[in-house]
């Protein structure tokens, strides 16, 4: 519904189309001028964090997996480095290429799905993939044959492409041998030249002139472009281990949404996802996605969040560079995992989903039961910045007509690919009884 | 690739919506997937299609809440290599959780990728909450989808 007078006019999306999970939008304006935006996430609180109390040390790969269908790998490399590093363990050589190896297939899989089923069809004025597909089928064919490529690498490593079943702390159940990773390779080949192709066709759209002034906050690990760890560092000089995360970014609850909103401390909204990797972390990409991104006139400076959709083509380019490179120099590891015992303490760690950072905490008890867990998930960190990113362009965009604004808003939302179902599992409920 | 593809849709978390996976179960314990292979998936559109192409024959079973008949009523779709859409408009509000088989078939004829003949095996749930247990109604109703599965499979090549 929507009502439009001169000056004072309410926009409400209540279902967002393209999104991962159930959304709704309000924007309220009055005598000209913004008065309220809200992304408003009324899925259910699906309570993860609560049903991970009183289970083995053993069991959050597994069990937070099911937080998405979308990905999976990234709950379960959090929850394993975070567990990992109450009991002292570090995971490191053929495991950990082999860890990063099905990461790179989670990030093809995410973000070609966003690309061409998701976000594309905002920029060339179709309403979904499917009327997108009749014009340009070869185009939205390529799109599903990169999401394929990198389910082919969640089926071999994880298991299976959807929460798959693989990994456990300390590694995997099984490794794969070199033999079985070898058909990967070819497919990766056709996967890297159509994610150039890729980069090529999305630097091509018509992006809003629009930028934002956003703290932009991802890990940075010196060994390469992060995806499993380091240190969270942003564009305002954030460094920051993963014990420290509580000290510097705190949760709240608004009425609006089922999922917490996070803030940097006495600082406010800050963004996480491919814009803000790309912003901290260009320099480490692979030699080939440094090419494409130089191509399609990316920098470091870029800060129009429309523009995230070249991101996410460059990052393709990146993780298949990656997974070759990866399967090129795999040799087995003696054995599939490293031995992990409980010990009681407190274990943090996060990795890069494909929307951005993902913080997991566990205390554990010396028998190894969860005695409390946490989960801070990209889309929960980055509602703050969404509704930032609306009320700005609002603001900027107000002459538009009630439609072609409504069309831009939820564009704006997209931006981001909000992953609502991952957000909502917040903890805090009050049950008042008398 | 078997040229018989049955793709069980749904969450065996969530009640009723796992009778997809549970008629998967049910063929499986009968042997039929020696004859045709058999796919448990989510129901995103993408997999679906990948799940289905060069499929000759391709079977998939999914809930349904229509509300307008008794839990544990069958519904049974035959749709065509050139018909065009099933079921719901894929562009309908909502994000991808309303994305259903529809979407899938839509989507699978607008890039050229529909199985020679899809089948659609319906079944209306009863309830959809979290659990693994089916309601009664459609727990028989596993058993005569996996029978109508195995008559169409029989038939095929």
């Amino acid at each position: 519904m929507t009502h439009r007078s001169p000056a004072s006019r309410t926009l409400k999306v209540d279902a967002i189309a393209r999104v991962e999970g159930e959304g709704a939008m309000f924007v309220e304006i009055r005598d000209g001028e913004v008065h309220d935006v809200q992304l408003r996430i009324y899925e259910p609180p699906r309570f993860f964090e609560a049903f991970l109390r009183g289970r083995r040390f053993t069991e959050p790969p597994d069990i937070t997996a099911r937080i998405c269908g979308i990905c999976p790998v990234a709950y379960q490399m959090s929850a394993c480095n975070a567990i990992e590093a109450a009991c002292g363990v570090t995971i490191d050589g053929q495991l950990l290429e082999l860890r990063r190896l099905l990461y790179c297939g989670e990030w093809i899989e995410s973000h070609a799905l966003h690309i061409y089923l998701l976000h594309a069809p905002d920029f060339l004025g179709y309403d979904n993939a499917i009327d997108l597909a009749a014009d340009h089928a070869a185009i939205v064919e390529r799109g599903l044959q990169l999401k394929k490529v990198g389910n082919e690498i969640l089926e071999l490593v994880g298991g299976r492409a959807i929460h798959p079943v693989n990994v456990r702390v300390g590694g995997f159940y099984r490794v794969p041998t070199r033999r079985e990773l070898a058909p990967l390779r070819e497919r990766l080949l056709w996967a890297l030249d159509a994610a150039r192709q890729t980069v090529s066709w999305v630097a091509g759209f018509d992006f809003p002139d629009f930028t934002h002034a956003l703290e932009l906050v991802a890990l940075h690990d010196a060994d390469g472009y992060a995806v499993l760890g380091g240190r969270l560092v942003s564009t305002r000089g954030l460094d920051i281990a993963a014990e420290e995360f509580d000290a510097h970014i705190a949760e709240e609850h608004v009425a609006h949404s089922t999922a917490l909103h996070a803030h940097l401390l006495e600082r406010g909204e800050y963004l996480v996802g491919p814009l803000a990797r790309f912003a901290l972390n260009a320099e480490q990409l692979a030699p080939d996605a440094r090419d494409s991104a130089s191509a399609a006139g990316l920098t470091a400076d870029e800060r129009n969040p429309f523009r995230s959709i070249v991101v996410r083509a460059v990052e393709i380019v990146h993780a298949c560079a990656e997974a070759l490179r990866i399967i090129d120099a795999y040799a087995p590891p003696e054995h599939p995992a490293e031995a992990v015992e409980p010990r009681a303490g407190v274990g943090c760690g996060w990795t890069e989903a494909p929307r951005g950072t993902l913080w997991h905490r566990y205390e554990l008890a010396a028998d190894g039961t969860i005695l409390d867990a946490r989960i801070v998930p990209p889309t929960s960190q980055n509602q703050p910045a969404i509704e930032h990113d609306l009320f700005h362009f609002v603001e900027a965009n107000a002459t538009l007509d009630d439609d072609a604004l409504r069309h831009r808003c939820e564009q704006v939302i997209r931006n981001y690919d909000p992953c609502i179902s991952c957000a909502t599992h917040f903890l805090d409920m009050r049950v008042e009884r008398t | 690739m078997n040229a018989v593809v049955v793709i069980g849709v749904g969450n065996r978390y969530r009640e009723d919506d796992g009778v997809g996976p549970a008629v998967l179960d049910a063929l499986s314990a009968a042997m039929v997937s020696s004859s045709a292979r058999l796919v448990e998936l989510d129901g995103e559109p993408a997999r679906v299609v990948d799940a289905w192409t060069g499929a000759e024959l391709a079977i998939v079973v999914d809930a349904q809440r229509s509300d307008r008949v008794p839990a544990g009523t069958v519904c049974r779709l035959e749709v065509g290599v050139d018909d065009g859409v099933l079921g719901a408009s894929p562009s309908g509000a909502g994000g991808s959780h309303a994305l259903g088989i529809g979407a899938a078939a839509a989507l699978g004829h607008a890039v050229g990728r529909m199985p020679a003949r899809l089948v659609v095996f319906a079944v209306e749930g009863a309830t959809f909450g979290h659990g693994e247990a089916l309601s009664e109604p459609v727990r028989r109703a596993v058993a005569d989808v996996s029978a109508s599965i195995r008559d169409e499979i029989g038939g095929t090549g």
